[in-house]
């Protein structure tokens, strides 16, 4: 699958936008991006909406108990510029696993960071290491 | 000037912080060169041909890239590797950008109000139209002898402008909305847009740069080549001390044979119920 990752983001690279659009923001005043979390639950609601594309995952814990979380992200405009569709990518029932920031007010809920799809694959959404080469690339 | 003076003096606390490197690099983003082209092509009334999409996807994404590791990254190419700084750069950029209206002094007190509470008092935050001129240039246009149709990505918003010599509507010129009421007139090879008719709840800007309901906007839009130049104007003398001129931006053409004009999806802003902090960015 990494050679149609990186076909769709050579594609892509054609239709960037000239001048970026102001972004939401307040993610900070929302997540601590220091109180991490990774989650791995089935997946139950997609809301390709704006400003951010949420989705809704159930957890279930040792011992049986299940939490509804509501993962947060960008809008559904950074997803299609990736090249990745909701129908495609998110599928109601299977399994993901969910690297977020979480909310600062502890509710459950949080900001992606990484998706591990059902597949193995990784979508990272957060650029967070100064030292990754590709980061130069941009 | 107190509030003007607050203002100036934290945006260049922050710029120190940031470094001059992130501000040249803005600078250099926005004024990229115009594309190489033949001549301005010219519609069959003379006029110069501003059909077409203009501009990159209107996804609002940046450029993702796959790394060796095989991970697809659609984040932005954050200083330190740290997404905080993402949005807060972004704010700054908006905060001292190369142009900023000039309030009169009475007013600056109230734009440092609104930029420090923008999460609440912002209603573009709260799924609201950016409205003109805050959305910026249209990514398409539909060009008739008769009037001109501007299509944008944000909230699927389009504006008819008649150029067939019609004074404003008497009622909708004195209507308030998010868009106004237009009308336009070639000057040459230029379309120049007059608007009127505005709400008081859309901003002109990110930094709680409010305006009065009497502002009239004056776009002006010419093509040189296969680039798009769009200049707004803002004339609010209720609030403002001169017009304020606001950068310009430039569209190339979007010659791409993918390109299209895709609904935006509906706006659902459930973060505001969550939010611990008066940060924006």
């Amino acid at each position: 699958m990494r050679r149609t990752f990186v076909g769709l983001a050579g594609a892509i690279a054609l239709f960037v936008l000239t001048v970026p659009l102001a972004a939401h923001h307040a993610t900070q005043a929302e997540f601590d991006k220091d109180k991490r979390a990774t989650l791995t639950g089935t997946l139950t609601k997609v809301m390709w909406v704006n400003p951010h594309a949420m989705w809704e995952m159930e957890v279930t814990d040792k011992a049986g108990k299940v939490t509804k979380w509501t993962i947060v992200a960008a809008g559904p405009g950074a997803f299609r510029a990736a090249g990745l569709s909701a129908k495609d990518y998110f599928k109601i029932g299977q399994t993901y696993t969910a690297s977020i920031a979480l909310a600062r007010n502890g509710s459950n809920r949080g900001h992606i960071i990484t998706w591990v799809m059902p597949d193995g694959k990784k979508i990272n959404l957060w650029w967070e290491d100064p030292n990754d080469p590709v980061v130069g690339k941009l | 000037m107190r509030g003007y003076k607050g203002h100036a003096a934290a945006a260049a606390a922050v710029i120190c912080v940031v470094g001059l490197a992130g501000l040249v690099a803005m600078q250099v983003r926005e004024q990229r060169p115009p594309a190489a082209g033949s001549g301005t092509p010219r519609t069959a009334d003379g006029k110069p041909d501003l059909s077409g999409r203009w501009g990159g996807g209107g996804g609002g994404g940046r450029r993702p890239v796959v790394g060796e590791d095989g991970v697809l990254r659609i984040g932005g190419n954050y200083r330190k590797g740290n997404p905080t700084n993402g949005e807060r750069d972004s704010g700054l950029e908006q905060r001292v950008g190369p142009s900023y209206p000039l309030y009169k002094p009475e007013h600056w007190e109230r734009v440092d109000y609104l930029d420090n509470h923008g999460n609440v008092e912002d209603s573009a935050f709260h799924c609201m139209p950016a409205g003109v001129p805050r959305i910026g240039p249209p990514i398409k246009i539909v060009q008739t002898p008769t009037e001109l149709v501007f299509m944008y990505q944000a909230r699927n918003t389009w504006r008819v402008i008649p150029v067939d010599g019609r004074p404003h509507d008497p009622v909708n010129s004195r209507d308030q909305t998010f868009m106004g009421d237009s009308i336009g007139r070639w000057e040459g090879d230029t379309l120049v847009v007059d608007v009127v008719g505005f709400n008081e709840t859309s901003w002109i800007g990110w930094p709680g740069y409010f305006h009065s309901g009497d502002m009239r906007v004056e776009e002006r839009l010419r093509r040189d080549g296969n680039v798009l130049i769009y200049q707004a104007t803002v004339h609010d003398s209720e609030v403002l001390q001169e017009p304020w001129v606001m950068p310009e931006r430039r569209l190339n053409l979007n010659t791409s044979p993918r390109i299209t004009y895709i609904e935006d999806p509906p706006c659902l802003e459930t973060d505001s119920a969550n939010l611990t902090t008066r940060e924006r960015g």
